[in-house]
């Protein structure tokens, strides 16, 4: 059976020929159109996925088949009929979670959800491994979408996501991106992808530590104690060269002048 | 509802709705005229429409100034129609069965004619009203005529995509012509048309005219005659524009060659060119095996390769044989074919499959 994939973003397509097919919307509002066909003409279902299929009616001139996951409308009748999947099956409105100011966990259910985290740093519980959902950018934040239809959430600051087989943090400006500097620096660029160390780092962060005692903290963890050794070390990380001795004299001279 | 081969046959059984009137006394004798058409259109791999039409055509003179005329009408079309573009071919058959009466009054310089239409298919009625003038001066050189025609049109298409919609078409038609001696004959005709109501084609994707819809043609003819062979030279040229920024040109030329015994032969070619409706879509295969979407705010679209930019060519021979008791039979021949890059400019639209047609007319009357 052939399949499809849309982007991110808002896609469209458009059906008139009959087929059996899977079609992925990914994220965005997605949209199929089924040419001059009335709704009538098909038995339009949802299996316990999430995914909605849409079959022609016994009878019709050509049978179309197509399962439909992350798709949100359904147009018929040339464009005068539109049915949107989000409230087709009696789903209520989109679920609306605000947080507060502090640090905010959500959990949310299949369906649609939007969820404003306000300030701290807030995180989502998703109930499945990473792999399983589709994450992309939104204008104001960013929407994570399950392949298989189930659920759909919008998000506006919330800084972390929590799958069942690993932590996302979204929040590059903020915790997540003096983390990856950090272990940029002190652990070498391979560091920065260790989902241990960035865990262990956000933890921290995120718990109350300081920017700065978290900079000590790595150090030490290296055993380089001398400063002649933690310059060096960080020069090569950052710079990827060792540094020359004239460079060595003045990048101390510069740490001993900022400690006074 | 079947645009293309109701057009084509009311050009080829020559039934239009105002209808030209040239003669000014009443016809001496009564005629019928009985008239067959097979029409089958395809693209490469593909046939597409096939109509057979039948039609019998009756007039007869009545109390020395006046001629009533009927003509019956019987097509069926079958085959596949394309949903888009010249792709998604889905079948079809339907069948068409028309009327036309006229009645005219023959003045001594000029006539007078009524007419009344009919036609009807399984999810298209169409009913229509004409009344046309012919004047000429007291030499008889120039004629001048005045048609008026007005069509109501119901539709219900079998999709049920609409369901009561109607369509009104006016026409209103100027025509001059002048003989220029013994040897030339030429014709002017205008046209203007204006029409509101349902224009869509109810079995196409995305498939949506603006409601309202104006036409105007010009149309020149020169007919010349020459004495050596004996033939007679029909050239003439249509523009046509209309509201949906279509212009197309028409060349069409015939020569009629008598033989002996009262046979003839007539040659025909016809080059046509026309731009695109401005809303037309052009066909784009990237999105293969999906159809094009149109962007969801464009108000009007049309994805029908008739609103297309193409170019084409019609062939044709007529051959015909008059008998002296009042008999005579005729049998057309005509191929055409249609091409994108045949655009009169080069710009024809992109990625549609190229069209053909042949028809096969065979046309037996007598006067009595």
């Amino acid at each position: 059976m052939a399949s499809y994939s849309g982007t991110a973003g808002n896609d469209a397509w458009t059906v008139i020929n009959p087929g059996t097919f899977t079609l992925d919307g990914l994220g965005g509002s997605d949209t199929l159109y089924l040419g001059t066909s009335l709704r009538s003409s098909f038995n339009i279902t949802r299996s316990a996925d999430g995914a909605v299929h849409v079959d022609s009616i016994s009878g019709a001139s050509g049978a179309l088949h197509a399962t439909l996951v992350n798709m949100e409308k359904l147009v018929f009748n040339n464009r005068q009929d539109t049915l949107d999947l989000a409230t087709y099956f009696g789903d209520t409105h989109p679920q609306a979670l605000v947080g507060t100011a502090g640090n905010d966990v959500f959990t949310v259910g299949t369906g649609s959800t939007t969820v404003n985290g306000l300030a701290g740093i807030d995180t989502i519980d998703f109930s499945g491994v990473r792999t399983a959902f589709q994450l992309g950018k939104t204008t104001s934040g960013y929407q994570v979408a399950a392949h298989n239809g189930s659920e759909t959430v919008v998000l506006t600051d919330v800084e972390r996501l929590h799958f069942n087989d690993i932590n996302v943090a979204l929040d590059l400006g903020g915790h997540a991106g003096e983390v990856a500097k950090v272990l940029g620096a002190v652990f070498g660029a391979s560091a920065v992808s260790n989902q241990s160390y960035a865990g262990i780092g956000l933890q921290l962060l995120d718990g109350g530590m300081s920017y700065p005692a978290l900079c000590e903290l790595a150090v030490s963890v290296t055993g380089q104690t001398s400063h002649d050794d933690i310059v060096t070390l960080l020069w090569r990380n950052v710079v990827g060269t060792t540094p020359t001795a004239a460079a060595l004299a003045a990048r101390l001279d510069e740490w001993r002048k900022s400690a006074h | 509802m079947s645009t293309l081969p109701h057009t084509l046959l009311m050009a080829a059984l020559a039934l239009p709705a105002v209808q030209a009137a040239q003669a000014e006394a009443a016809p001496e004798r009564a005629s019928v005229a009985f008239k067959s058409l097979d029409y089958q259109d395809s693209q490469p791999g593909d046939p597409r429409i096939h109509v057979r039409a039948r039609s019998l055509m009756v007039t007869a003179p009545v109390a020395g100034d006046w001629s009533l005329s009927g003509t019956l009408t019987s097509d069926a079309i079958s085959g596949a129609s394309p949903a888009y573009h010249s792709s998604a071919l889905g079948q079809m058959h339907d069948e068409r069965h028309a009327l036309d009466l006229g009645a005219t009054r023959y003045f001594g310089r000029g006539t007078l004619t009524l007419g009344a239409s009919v036609s009807r298919e399984s999810d298209y009625l169409s009913r229509g009203l004409s009344l046309q003038g012919s004047l000429s001066t007291e030499d008889r050189n120039t004629t001048w005529t005045v048609g008026l025609g007005i069509n109501h049109d119901t539709i219900n298409p079998g999709n049920r995509i609409v369901v009561d919609e109607h369509k009104q078409v006016t026409d209103l038609l100027l025509g001059l012509t002048q003989v220029l001696g013994t040897h030339d004959i030429v014709q002017l005709k205008l046209g203007h048309s204006k029409g509101s109501g349902y224009f869509s084609d109810p079995y196409k994707a995305f498939d949506n005219r603006p409601r309202e819809h104006r036409r105007e043609t010009l149309l020149a003819r020169w007919n010349h005659h020459l004495d050596a062979p004996d033939g007679t030279l029909r050239l003439s040229y249509r523009y046509y524009s209309d509201s949906y920024a279509i212009h197309a040109h028409t060349l069409g030329l015939e020569y009629v060659q008598a033989l002996p015994h009262g046979w003839s032969v007539t040659p025909l070619a016809r080059l046509y060119s026309q731009s695109a409706a401005r809303f037309y879509i052009d066909a784009d295969t990237s999105g293969s095996p999906f159809a094009p979407t149109p962007p969801a705010d464009a108000r009007f679209t049309s994805l029908d390769q008739r609103l297309s930019a193409f170019g084409a060519r019609t062939l044709g021979l007529r051959v015909a044989r008059q008998f002296g008791d009042g008999w005579q039979a005729d049998l057309k021949l005509e191929h055409y074919a249609q091409r994108s890059a045949w655009q009169l400019s080069g710009g024809g639209s992109p990625g549609l499959a190229p069209f053909g047609a042949r028809s096969v007319q065979v046309g037996l009357a007598r006067s009595f």
